[in-house]
This record gives C-alpha cells, sequence and structure tokens, in this order.
C-alpha cells in the first residue's frame, strides 16, 4: 500500500510535468474561453442599427432573378422576399453569375414555370424551393380570383392551429440530449488518450529496460495499481479542468445566450443523473485503464503499442457507436444489451439514464458485472505485467500470455 | 550473513535453462559468479531477485527462506534502464524509496554516489543527456544508494570504459571490506580474478566449479611448473621434453611450457633429465592458473 502512493505521486508528477499536457490543456481551454465567449462577442458589435428583415419575408440576398414575359411582378415578389435583385436578361444574369457577384439565378420563364441556375450544387441544396412557393402561392390567389372566392377568406379557413398538451411522466430525452451527448465524448476521449497513455508507458519500462529494476524493487500490484491510478487521476485533472474553464465560459456570458441554448445544456443536469454517469465513468475507466495496462505489458517496443491495443480500442469504438445510437433510439435492444456488458456499459448504461427511465435493478447488476470485470483485469494486468517483466523480443498474445499465467501458477 | 542457492532448476518454455544450481555467498567475501553468455548467470540472478520462481530449490538467508523484497539489496540488473527523461536525483531517490529507504535518507545517498561518481553537476539533469557511460554510473549509483547489505551486480563492468571500471572496482572492493554481501556475475575474467575471494562457473546452466579461488588455482596447479628455456625455443623445448619418458602432459602459453609433473617423478629428478639433455634454464616456477586458464580447461571438461 505504501508503494502505490509512491509510485502513483511519481507517476502523477511526471505525467502532470508533460510539457505536452500542459501545451494540449492550455490550448483547448484557450478555444473553450473564445467559443463559450462568442455570443458576448457578437452582442458587443450589434450596435442596434441594423433593419430587422421581417420575419415573414425571406431574404433574396446573392440571388439573381430575371422574369421572361410578365409571368410575375415585382411588387407579387416582394410580397414574400426582401432585397430582391432583378435582371434585364438571362444574359446579364449568366455574367454576374460567372463573376461571382451573385451565388444563383432564377429566370420566371411563366406564373408556373423557373429555370435555376448556380454555380456548383451542393448536395442537400434546395435552392429555389422559397421562389418555388411564393409562384404557387401566387398562382393560388390568381386561382382564387377567377373562381370569385375571397383568397384572404379562404387563407383564413386554412388558418387552423391545433394545440398539443404533452405531458412527460419519465424523462424528455430532447432535455438531456445535448448534454449526454457532451459527456460521452468527453469519457470517449478520456479513455482513449488516457487508455493509450497507461499501455505507452508500460511499453516504454519494457522498452528501456526499466521494469527489471522496478519489478525487484516492489510488487508489481504496486507499480501497476499505482501507475493506472495515476493515469487515470491526470485525465481526471485534464477534463476536469477543461470542464471548468468551459462551464465558468457559459456561466461568465450567459447573458447573451439564447434561453433556448442555455436550456439544452442545464436542462438534463440533474443529480441522479450524474451519479450514475460519475460512478459507471469512474469504474468503466478502470476497466479499459487496466486492459490498456495489460496489453502494454504484452511487448516489448514502443512501435508494437498501438497494434497491441488495436482489438480494445476497436471494441471500445463499438461501444462508442452503441451508445450514439442510444442517444436517437436509447430504448432499442442493442443499446439495452449493450448497458449490460461493462465493456460497453461505460458509455451505454448512463446515456440510457440521460435519457429515459431505467429501474435501479439494471443500474445494480450492470455496476456489479463491471465492478467485478475491472477487478478481474485489474488482476489479470498484474499477472501479465509480471510475466512481461521476463518476456523481452516477441510480442505475446493476450491469450497466450494468460496460458503462461496459469501454467506459472500451477506450479 | 550467508546466502545458499540450493538446487535451483528452472526451465521456459519446456527448455531447461538451470539444472541444480547451487552454491554459497558470505558477508566480506566476494562471489564472482562466472560463465559464457547463455551460461545461465542472469536466469538465476532473475530466480534470486524473484523476478520470476524457480521451478525446483531454495535461496536460503543465514538457513531461512530469503525474500529479497525484505531486505535492502542493491541490485544492477544486466538489462540496464532508467528513466530517460526523469531527472536523475528525482528518480535515484524514486528507485531507493520502492525499496523501503527514507526519503531524507534516499536523498542524501543520492546525493553522496553522484558525488563520488562525479556527477553532481547533473542531478537536476534529465538522464537522457548524459552520455552513454555516464548513464551506466547513475546505473551503479542506483543499486549502491542506502548501503545496502546485499550487492547484486549483473555484469557491472559491461560497457563501462577503463577509468570508469576502476571507480567500480574501487567501490566494489570497499564494500567488500565493509563486510558486505557481494555477487557479481561476469564474463570478463581478469576483473573478477583482482578481487575475488570465492568464484563459481556455471555452463549450460549447471554448477562446474564453485569455491575458493585461491584454493582452486592452487589444487589445478599442484605438481604442475612453468619452464622455459634459454637455448630451445618452447617447440624444441617440448619436443626434447616429451622423450622423457614420464613427463605426460604438457602444454605451453605465451610465457613458457607448462608440464605436469606426475607423482612418480619429483622436481630433482626432472632437473637432472634437463641438465643430462643439454637444456639451459632460463626460467622455472610452480605453475598458478589464471581464472581464464581455469575457466578455459573446466568449460573444455565439461564438453569433453
Amino acid at each position: 500500500m505504501h508503494n502505490i502512493s509512491k509510485v502513483f505521486m511519481f507517476e502523477l508528477k511526471s505525467i502532470l510535468s508533460k510539457k505536452s499536457l500542459i501545451i494540449t490543456t492550455a490550448i483547448i481551454s484557450v478555444i473553450l474561453i473564445i467559443v463559450t465567449t462568442i455570443p458576448t462577442i457578437i452582442s458587443l458589435f450589434d450596435n442596434g442599427d441594423n433593419t430587422p428583415v421581417p420575419t415573414d419575408k425571406i431574404s433574396m440576398m446573392g440571388s439573381g432573378i430575371v422574369i421572361l414575359n410578365n409571368a410575375v411582378s415585382i411588387e407579387e415578389l416582394n410580397l414574400f422576399f426582401v432585397d430582391v435583385e432583378i435582371f434585364d436578361s438571362e444574359s446579364d444574369v449568366r455574367k454576374a453569375l460567372t463573376n461571382e457577384k451573385i451565388n444563383q439565378a432564377f429566370i420566371i420563364t411563366s406564373p408556373t414555370s423557373l429555370n435555376t441556375i448556380v454555380i456548383n450544387r451542393e448536395l442537400y441544396s434546395n435552392a429555389s424551393y422559397p421562389l418555388q412557393n411564393a409562384l404557387r402561392q401566387l398562382q393560388i390567389r390568381r386561382n382564387l380570383v377567377e373562381m370569385n372566392l375571397d383568397p384572404n377568406q379562404v387563407n383564413l379557413a386554412y388558418n387552423v392551429n391545433i394545440s398539443i398538451n404533452e405531458e412527460v411522466i419519465g424523462k424528455d430525452a430532447s432535455d438531456s440530449f445535448l448534454i449526454a451527448y457532451v459527456l460521452m465524448f468527453a469519457v470517449y476521449m478520456l479513455v482513449i488518450m488516457y487508455g493509450a497513455m497507461v499501455s505507452t508507458s508500460v511499453a516504454r519500462e519494457k522498452d528501456n529496460r526499466t521494469m527489471e529494476l522496478l519489478i525487484t524493487s516492489t510488487k508489481p500490484d504496486a507499480l501497476i495499481i499505482g501507475k493506472v491510478f495515476a493515469n487515470g487521476l491526470a485525465g481526471v485533472l485534464q477534463f476536469g479542468f477543461i470542464s471548468i474553464v468551459a462551464i465558468l465560459g457559459i456561466f461568465v456570458n450567459r447573458a447573451n445566450y439564447p434561453s433556448e441554448i442555455l436550456s439544452m445544456v442545464l436542462g438534463g443536469l440533474r443529480w441522479d443523473s450524474m451519479m450514475v454517469f460519475l460512478i459507471f465513468t469512474f469504474f468503466g475507466y478502470l476497466l479499459y485503464l487496466f486492459i490498456y495496462a495489460s496489453l502494454g505489458s504484452l511487448v516489448s517496443k514502443m512501435e508494437d503499442v498501438s497494434s497491441s491495443v488495436a482489438p480494445i480500442t476497436l471494441l471500445f469504438i463499438a461501444s462508442y457507436v452503441i451508445a450514439t445510437l442510444g442517444l436517437q433510439m436509447p430504448e432499442i435492444m442493442i443499446v439495452k444489451i449493450g448497458s449490460y456488458i461493462p465493456f460497453t456499459a461505460i458509455l451505454a448504461m448512463p446515456v440510457r439514464y440521460f435519457l429515459t427511465s431505467v429501474s435501479w435493478i439494471e443500474l445494480v447488476i450492470s455496476l456489479m458485472l463491471m465492478t467485478f470485470t475491472a477487478w478481474l483485469f485489474a488482476r489479470i494486468s498484474i499477472d501479465i505485467y509480471r510475466l512481461g517483466s521476463l518476456n523481452y523480443g516477441n510480442k505475446l498474445s493476450f491469450v497466450k500470455a494468460l496460458q503462461l499465467i496459469r501454467e506459472d501458477k500451477r506450479k | 550473513m550467508k546466502l545458499e542457492i540450493k538446487n535451483i532448476h528452472k526451465s521456459f518454455s519446456g527448455k531447461k535453462i538451470l539444472h541444480d544450481v547451487s552454491f554459497t555467498v558470505t558477508t566480506g567475501k566476494a562471489m564472482g559468479f562466472l560463465g559464457r553468455n547463455g551460461a545461465g548467470k542472469t536466469t538465476t540472478i532473475r530466480a534470486l531477485m524473484d523476478v520470476f520462481k524457480a521451478d525446483e530449490g531454495h535461496f536460503l538467508i543465514d538457513g531461512k527462506p530469503f525474500d529479497p523484497r525484505k531486505f535492502n539489496i542493491g541490485y544492477l540488473p544486466e538489462e540496464r534502464g532508467m528513466y530517460a527523461k526523469e531527472k536523475i536525483l528525482n528518480q535515484l531517490v524514486y528507485f531507493a524509496e520502492l525499496r523501503g529507504i527514507k526519503k531524507a535518507q534516499a536523498k542524501a545517498s543520492a546525493e553522496y554516489w553522484l558525488k563520488r561518481f562525479e556527477l553532481d553537476y547533473a542531478k537536476n539533469h534529465k538522464l537522457e543527456t548524459l552520455s552513454k557511460g555516464n548513464q551506466q554510473k547513475v546505473q551503479i549509483a542506483q543499486s549502491l544508494i542506502g548501503d545496502p547489505d546485499i550487492l547484486i551486480f549483473d555484469e557491472p563492468f559491461s560497457g563501462l570504459d577503463p577509468v570508469n571500471s576502476q571507480v567500480l572496482k574501487d567501490v566494489i572492493r570497499e564494500k567488500i571490506e565493509e563486510g558486505k554481501l557481494v555477487i557479481f556475475s561476469s564474463h570478463q575474467m581478469t576483473y573478477v580474478e583482482e578481487f575475488c575471494d570465492e568464484i563459481t562457473l556455471i555452463e549450460q546452466g549447471r554448477i562446474i566449479l564453485t569455491g575458493n579461488l585461491d584454493k582452486i588455482k592452487n589444487d589445478i596447479g599442484k605438481s604442475k611448473i612453468r619452464l622455459k628455456s634459454a637455448n630451445f625455443q618452447n617447440g624444441e623445448l617440448k619436443e626434447k621434453i616429451q622423450h622423457f619418458t614420464d613427463f605426460l602432459d604438457i602444454s605451453e602459453d605465451k610465457k613458457s611450457l607448462i608440464i605436469h609433473l606426475p607423482e612418480s617423478n619429483n622436481l630433482n629428478n626432472f632437473l637432472n633429465q634437463c641438465l643430462k639433455a643439454g637444456i639451459e634454464i632460463e626460467m622455472i616456477s610452480p605453475y598458478r592458473p589464471s581464472l581464464t586458464d581455469i575457466f578455459i580447461q573446466k568449460v573444455g571438461e565439461e564438453h569433453a
């Protein structure tokens, strides 16, 4: 126990004094400060002189319109649009397009037909839709007049709103979506970054032959537990610091945030959800760190680390994909199953808990499975670490390592 | 203190590496553990240091089971390694603390040995900034911190230049005089010969010789003499002597012929025969084999 704290402190100091960690944290923090301050910056430049665009009219800025055969009048278009720029001929509008004075051109050939010309078409572009809609409305109006019907009265008859009053007994997924997504992504980054750091740290001790000195000075339990907890805490400190910067940024600038964004950020923050998130993250994070540590012990050269940890990284990416599905559809079977499997529960269970109702029995079963698996992998990683100190040279497979450990224990 | 290595067997993946390895080391006497590359020296030391368990056999200290983590042991592994990017003093203190030495004592001791090895200027430098030789000295300093009762050096002289080898030899001598239990393995016989009281030879995982070096030299040199002639080259001299019927075993090295006198033919009789044969004697002396001679002879016998 005494030596666990020695290893822990040495490793923690070593990680926290790394320039790369300090610089990365500083850069991310500065970016977050800037991003969270954007609404305030915008409000500083907003002097109130801008004429607001009427909310029922669409701006046609950047578009050129040619009206052929007096198909519609400018006054009619002004009923729907602002910033309308009319060109005399198709050649004029094409010239303006070629010179990139406008982005798109519409040639209204008749009251019910138009041609659209764009420089490049984007994948989901539907640039002509507003004009198409306006021509349809104008033609309906003309048709109604021809039928001796008052367009305003018809419009009034169509204007029926059905009010919906929805009561949510459980949880409203829309409240928690954003916070669940942000936290899930943070845990994903935490595990990927610090898992790789633990395995690299263990492999480096073999690569530079420090391991034999360590393993003859103290027990492998102390070395691996101290190392895993130090790397784990370093990750939590870095992410905690970044989170505090983000929260402070939002808090300081909250007066300039639109209320709907604030409610999206803060709506899902409940103490029970946060407790579930923290507990599952803690044990799941430890589980992954121990697995990464044991995989780092299987190799003797730094260049072999990435291939050694690839299977567990793929498994964790699968866990991330399942949790992402859970954000859209938290009740589907794969997400439910995933919230019990220790390797996927780290992300799937908190996401389910944030977005839907999860019984405490489910939480306890999932947590017990996860803590048992974390404990099991802690034991295995200690044995592999000790075994790994003997194996310089070829990379050991995880299964071969387990066989060797079993043989060793039989003696 | 008396450390007994008793009947150690060890196999890896079905291949037997150590076969019934036994020898004893006592306080105040340096034990040189010798063998060729791959003979089993490091495997024995790793088993002793509990890096892995022996398949059979025991390590005893003063008759009780030996647990290396319960003793203050200075260990210099063959596979040298420390943290390249850590400050030297920090990591020396860390390694000592892991061995149970108090921080203040570890720091004072680390500073002493760094000064002794003329590296005190670099205590706050990263290890990777030092030359290979100086990194080697830091490794040796690591094993000496906290005044260990037992010192185990695996190939301590490999990679050291003559000046630093001399520094290490002085330190080892000093530790032996202080009554420490010292074991070191080597395949460099001249270093071992200089200050080892006891030697153990290992070949292909088997102990082929163990005991007091002087006694071994006496036993092997018994009934052997060196002979050099003023009027014959070694080759001609050997031709002449071969006609003396009773002299069965004649070999030579750079210095002289080495002649094994059988008990039936004493030195006086041999000298008379030389004079009768017209041999003018330039040098005659009792033969004391070097450690290299002993090593070659014993390894040769093992393979015969």
